[in-house]
């Protein structure tokens, strides 16, 4: 019982666990897509997007109240059928494995853009995949240690962009709220798909060590509130700093900003800045193919996870292969994850109407 | 277990070859590093445009010197004595991407690129438009984009060719020249790619870069060229470019002085901070800058003495002067430039509304412009002689 119990998550863990499902690579490209239509109160637009993981963490907190010790999986198939259950698990697993991809190529582009140009594509997603493979199979526990460190290493990072306040300008912000609030609401959906992750805490909050009460509330609300905070500030410097045009054209503002602060022995911090914030990409891919492999060993019933991998890395290699560049990612991505969040918003909400009639029903 | 290190061990090798196989490393001497390059531009009867963009590169050169005699066997000591020179690499082409090409064919060494400290873009050049030029400079992720952006009279490769004495290059020279530029003149030292990124794209903004000639023998800053868009429209001599950065700048430290005839002037070093207020009436811009002068009298042979009465009396006159030369300049930027060097189209547009299709230029140069003049003594050295 001792055993099984030190494999269980600490609140600190959990906490980063959640905040690492959601920051990772998007951070980077997360102002770009802002501005596109809030421009100037992109940050607003952020903060509004925070509504969508609010949403998903009140709703996180009603399902460990009334069944702590069974996760989403479970669930969906006692209040929805087997059938229909599975198929909704399956579309589950779809949305971390398209994650899963969706941060491989991200990271790779990258590398290939700023740092490593020599590198074919194949090079950069081999060495992810089985990274990812590596430590997703070492366990949840694992996982949450090295998301801890990495939230550590996030807020370290951003607050290191305070330096570049002194180059930019608080008109690049104003007028506060001009552009109008259709912009923003707009602009708010963008910055709602960067939040995209936070449902993973319906598969990982049974496996919490302490399930008193409040347990849940507290760290699903403290990871919201630490993913929102970096996010706006990280989308605030961008805009104060370069204006919300040359944001909107850059495709990795933030790596733009940190051009502009000054090392002595580099040329700029930026290449401090790639270097560490790498660690955090490669953690959330970790943490999606974690989720994914979860769901799928799951649903097929599959103990032992190894024989998944063999069929995993293959299939997620072909499919990384399929997208050729960053704007062709950012293309389809607009177009996948839309309906994603959607149905994610709507599975979860339907289950939370069962559950909360099933409730009433027994009472 | 012993098999599983070799396992490990050969992988990590193989693996090792694999990917360090494409990566081009080799030391500095056998690369052109480039510390600068020019833009030069010719325009064919045809209405062809050919771009000759020269690179300054770094040449590392060995100078055996050989030890006085050789009575002792200790003493046949033979220094080598690393040089750093540098050398022009032409390329001439029809897009800016294919200089390169062209380029390399000029050179012996593999030539990296992106290494730039300074860049001059010669005045023909600037007057045709640098969009292009930073369209492929901001593309390319390896950029320094601290680098500095200046204009140069005449042809830019005359600039970089120029050989300054105790410098490797001529760009080394330039960019230690503007750097240091903020001490003197109210420059802002706001030069730089990442600030002409955000002129170029920002509402109500004019871009401004410094000036460079070669004058009496060597490179000089002499003013300040003014942009509409990312075209060059004029060139401001020292002087105007003086009170335009005093009043176009977040801050900045100048000499400003009081003069009654050769030999009896009053120079105050001060430090200046801007504050701008906008309103519309109608259809009607007004804007008031507030400048706040602050600094130290380095020479006083105006007065007698700087006494209490002196003193204030000095900076009401200060005060005076100040705002004729504003107002002077205020009226050449509205009737003669007719561009908002000022940057006061961010401070309209910042409180009225962005992309309202507005042209700033014209509404700033139509509107009411005030300014206030604060100044304020703070040192006067160790005494009058």
């Amino acid at each position: 019982m001792d055993k099984a119990k030190k494999n269980l998550l600490e609140e600190n863990e959990a906490t980063a666990l959640l905040v690492g499902f959601i920051i990772g690579t998007g951070i980077l490209s997360l102002p770009n897509g802002v501005v596109q239509y809030a421009k100037q109160d992109g940050w607003i637009a952020v903060i509004i997007g925070g509504l969508h993981p609010l949403y998903i963490a009140l709703l996180a907190i009603y399902y460990a109240k009334k069944h702590p010790n069974q996760n989403i999986l479970v669930l969906s198939n006692i209040y929805l059928g087997r059938i229909l259950g599975t198929i909704c698990n399956i579309l589950f697993m779809v949305e971390f494995g398209i994650f899963t991809i969706e941060g491989i190529i991200s990271v790779s582009n990258i590398f290939r853009v700023y740092a490593t140009p020599f590198l074919t594509p194949i090079k950069i997603f081999i060495p992810t995949i089985l990274l990812a493979i590596y430590l997703s199979d070492k366990g949840i526990k694992v996982l949450g240690k090295i998301n801890k460190i990495c939230l550590y290493l996030t807020v370290i990072l951003t607050l290191v962009l305070l330096v570049s306040l002194k180059n930019g300008s608080y008109l690049n912000l104003f007028p506060i709220f001009g552009t109008g609030v259709k912009n923003i609401f707009n602009g708010s959906i963008e910055s709602a798909l960067a939040y995209g992750g936070m449902e993973s805490i319906f598969l990982f909050y049974p496996f919490l060590k302490e399930k008193g009460k409040g347990k849940v509330k507290k760290i699903t609300l403290k990871a919201l509130f630490i993913t929102m905070g970096i996010y706006t500030w990280v989308t605030f410097v961008c805009i104060y700093s370069l204006g919300y045009k040359v944001t909107s054209i850059t495709l990795w503002p933030v790596l733009l900003v940190t051009e502009s602060i000054n090392l002595q022995a580099l040329n700029s911090f930026r290449i401090v800045f790639l270097f560490l914030w790498s660690i955090v990409m490669f953690k959330i891919i970790a943490n999606e193919h974690y989720a994914f492999t979860y769901i799928l060993s799951d649903i097929l019933k599959i103990k032992d996870k190894n024989k998944l991998y063999w069929f995993i890395f293959p299939i997620t290699l072909y499919l990384c292969m399929g997208i050729k560049n960053e704007v062709q990612r950012r293309a389809i991505l607009g177009y996948m994850v839309p309906k994603i969040t959607l149905f994610i918003i709507a599975y979860i909400s339907i289950i939370a109407i069962l559950i909360f009639i099933k409730d009433k029903a027994r009472k | 277990m012993k098999i599983k290190k070799i396992v490990i061990i050969f992988l990590v090798a193989l693996i090792g070859y694999v990917y360090a196989d494409k990566l081009k490393v080799s030391p500095v001497e056998e690369l052109n590093v480039s510390s600068g390059y020019g833009v030069d531009i010719n325009k064919e009867l045809s209405g062809n445009v050919q771009y000759s963009i020269p690179f300054t590169v770094y040449e590392f050169k060995k100078k055996v010197r050989l030890g006085t005699g050789g009575t002792t066997k200790k003493a046949a000591s033979s220094k080598a004595v690393g040089e750093q020179s540098s050398n022009i690499i032409e390329a001439k082409a029809n897009s800016i991407g294919q200089t390169r090409e062209d380029r390399q064919l000029n050179s012996s060494k593999s030539i990296i690129i992106g290494t730039q400290k300074i860049s001059v873009i010669s005045e023909e050049a600037a007057s045709y438009g640098i969009l292009n030029l930073i369209n492929i400079i901001f593309s390319n992720a390896k950029t320094n984009d601290r680098g500095i952006f200046t204009i140069g009279k005449g042809k830019a490769e005359d600039i970089l060719n120029f050989k300054v004495e105790g410098y490797a290059s001529s760009a080394d020279y330039i960019d230690g020249m503007i750097r240091n530029a903020i001490d003197y003149n109210f420059i802002s030292g706001e030069y730089t790619l990442l600030d002409v990124y955000v002129a170029l794209d920002s509402e109500g903004k004019n871009l401004v870069l410094p000036y460079l000639e070669i004058k009496d023998k060597s490179i000089t800053f002499t003013g300040m060229a003014l942009f509409k868009g990312d075209k060059m429209i004029y060139v401001l001599p020292m002087e105007e470019s003086k009170v335009m950065n005093m009043l176009r700048g977040k801050k900045g430290k100048g000499v400003l002085t009081l003069q009654e005839g050769p030999e009896k002037y009053i120079n105050y070093d001060a430090m200046v901070k801007k504050k701008v207020k906008c309103n519309r009436r109608e259809e009607k811009y007004e804007f008031t800058i507030e400048l706040d002068f602050q600094g130290d009298i380095k020479d006083n042979t105006l007065y007698k003495d700087i006494k209490k009465e002196n003193e204030s009396e000095f900076e009401k006159l200060m005060e005076k002067k100040i705002e004729k030369m504003c107002n002077d300049f205020l009226y050449k930027m509205k009737n003669v430039y007719k561009i908002d060097c000022l940057n006061l189209g961010m401070y309209a547009a910042a409180k009225y509304g962005r992309e309202t299709g507005v042209d700033w230029n014209e509404k700033v140069c139509n509107s009411d412009i005030k300014v206030i003049v604060k100044v304020k003594i703070d040192k006067m050295g160790r005494g009058q002689y």
